[in-house]
């Protein structure tokens, strides 16, 4: 009961900076349509993409934006090093870790509310798209990569490198969830549901880094 | 009863060794206060006493007791940084911090805090707005806001004016009565120098005049 109180506090905490400052929100949304902007520019304008590209070129994006606002996540805990007054809460550190994933997921979902859809107008051609699958794996997709992009926020929360860090870390981790999930949106915007294993592998992929991070975010946090 | 004992404690950061095998107890009710010089590995020391980063050997008990999640709620903790959201008010950083601590009449005991440190007139103003002084006595507040029966300082007093510096002493004097084992970190020994307390002395890692009281 007290991890849950805390988790929402901290939880709570975040939604109300960002809800004052917009500065998480407002700065990766604005990279992200800039992204789709230029996307619009370089591919061939008025042409669709198959639906492959299409799929992965959203991941892509998706997963550029949620990175650049997970570095700016963090800053705000850098800050006057409130991290460690996370830390001194009487339960177990590994709500920082929850909280943030928690937050995080919220952040990235209400710009993919944005987003998504500005996205199929530029650069979309999928006529049948299957909607329920197709929102399903934007959200498994979303909690995978958000869960291992907090774990690697607090690995490298006290290096001076962070920056350059997080990328080189993230993106070869993200790998079999890009791949996963580029398979399976590919297959609904064609109006199928995708592979049963690459739904295993987003799921597999999921519970691994949420799970995980949790049972050793002691020895993560101290790295 | 014993508030804080660190036994035989070596913290290396990297290759560098900052502490080489500090022995150290803390009663409760007594305040002592760790002198030497910058770098001597004093805030380190902080550190390694409230867990939050781990000792490469030794040990470190509070009451007696391995660190635990629980035990947190009895300690207290201001370090060189304040632990706050500049973004967030003076008052909801202290609503923050009462809720990570469970407790309860939340805002009762927030105004209360505010009002012992002057800041009850500024409580709905973001603190990335506040002075040092300001900012440090809201760190303050914070960090004695669940009531801790173990306080951690790292120079408290920086930043402080008289009237803020005299607070604090009348603070502490208050929490040594009531059994409160005060481990402080400062440069200057004249605002608190009224007190009873006890000195102990940090160089290069090595602490002198530790061990029994």
């Amino acid at each position: 009961m007290r991890f849950l109180r805390t988790l929402f506090a901290m939880v709570g905490k975040d939604l109300r900076i960002e809800w004052r400052t917009r500065q998480l929100f407002i700065s990766s949304l604005s990279f992200a349509l800039l992204l789709v902007f230029l996307m619009g520019l370089v591919l061939e304008t008025g042409a669709a993409l198959a639906s492959f590209s299409e799929a992965g070129l959203l991941w892509l994006l998706i997963m550029m934006a949620g990175l650049f606002s997970l570095n700016r996540q963090d800053d705000k805990e850098r800050y006057e090093g409130a991290i460690y007054g996370a830390y001194l809460a009487p339960v177990d550190r590994s709500v920082v870790f929850y909280a943030r994933v928690i937050s995080h997921l919220l952040f990235v979902l209400v710009m993919e509310v944005i987003l998504v859809p500005l996205y199929s107008a530029v650069l979309g051609g999928a006529a049948q798209v299957s909607w329920a699958g197709f929102v399903l794996v934007l959200l498994l997709g979303t909690i995978g990569f958000v869960a291992v992009g907090a774990m690697l926020t607090s690995l490298s929360l006290t290096s001076s490198l962070r920056e350059i860090l997080m990328p080189l870390m993230l993106f070869p981790l993200a790998v079999p969830l890009l791949l996963g999930t580029v398979e399976v949106t590919s297959a609904t915007l064609t109006g199928g549901n995708g592979a049963v294993i690459w739904w295993a592998v987003i799921a597999a992929y999921d519970v691994l880094f949420l799970v995980l991070p949790g049972l050793l975010y002691d020895f993560i946090a101290e790295v | 009863m014993r508030a804080l004992e660190l036994e035989g404690v070596v913290k290396a950061l990297g290759h560098r060794e900052v502490l080489h095998g500090v022995d150290l107890q803390l009663d409760a009710g007594e305040i002592v206060w760790l002198a030497g010089r910058n770098g001597s590995g004093k805030s380190t020391l902080l550190k390694v006493a409230a867990d939050l980063t781990p000792v490469t050997r030794g040990v470190v008990r509070w009451f007696g007791a391995a660190p635990t999640a629980h035990l947190r709620t009895r300690i207290g903790v201001l370090l060189d940084a304040s632990f706050l959201y500049g973004e967030m008010t003076a008052e909801e950083n202290l609503i923050y911090y009462a809720r990570l601590y469970g407790l309860e009449g939340k805002q009762k005991r927030v105004l209360e805090w505010l009002e012992r440190f002057r800041l009850h007139r500024d409580r709905g103003v973001p603190i990335k707005t506040f002075s040092k002084g300001m900012r440090q006595r809201l760190a303050i507040a914070r960090a004695c806001l669940h009531e801790p029966q173990l306080l951690l300082l790292d120079e408290p007093y920086d930043g402080l004016d008289a009237a803020g510096s005299q607070i604090l002493t009348e603070w502490l004097r208050t929490l040594q009565g009531a059994g409160t084992g005060v481990l402080l970190v400062s440069h200057a020994v004249a605002p608190f120098q009224d007190l009873t307390y006890r000195t102990l002395r940090l160089e290069q890692g090595r602490l002198y005049g530790g061990g029994e009281p």
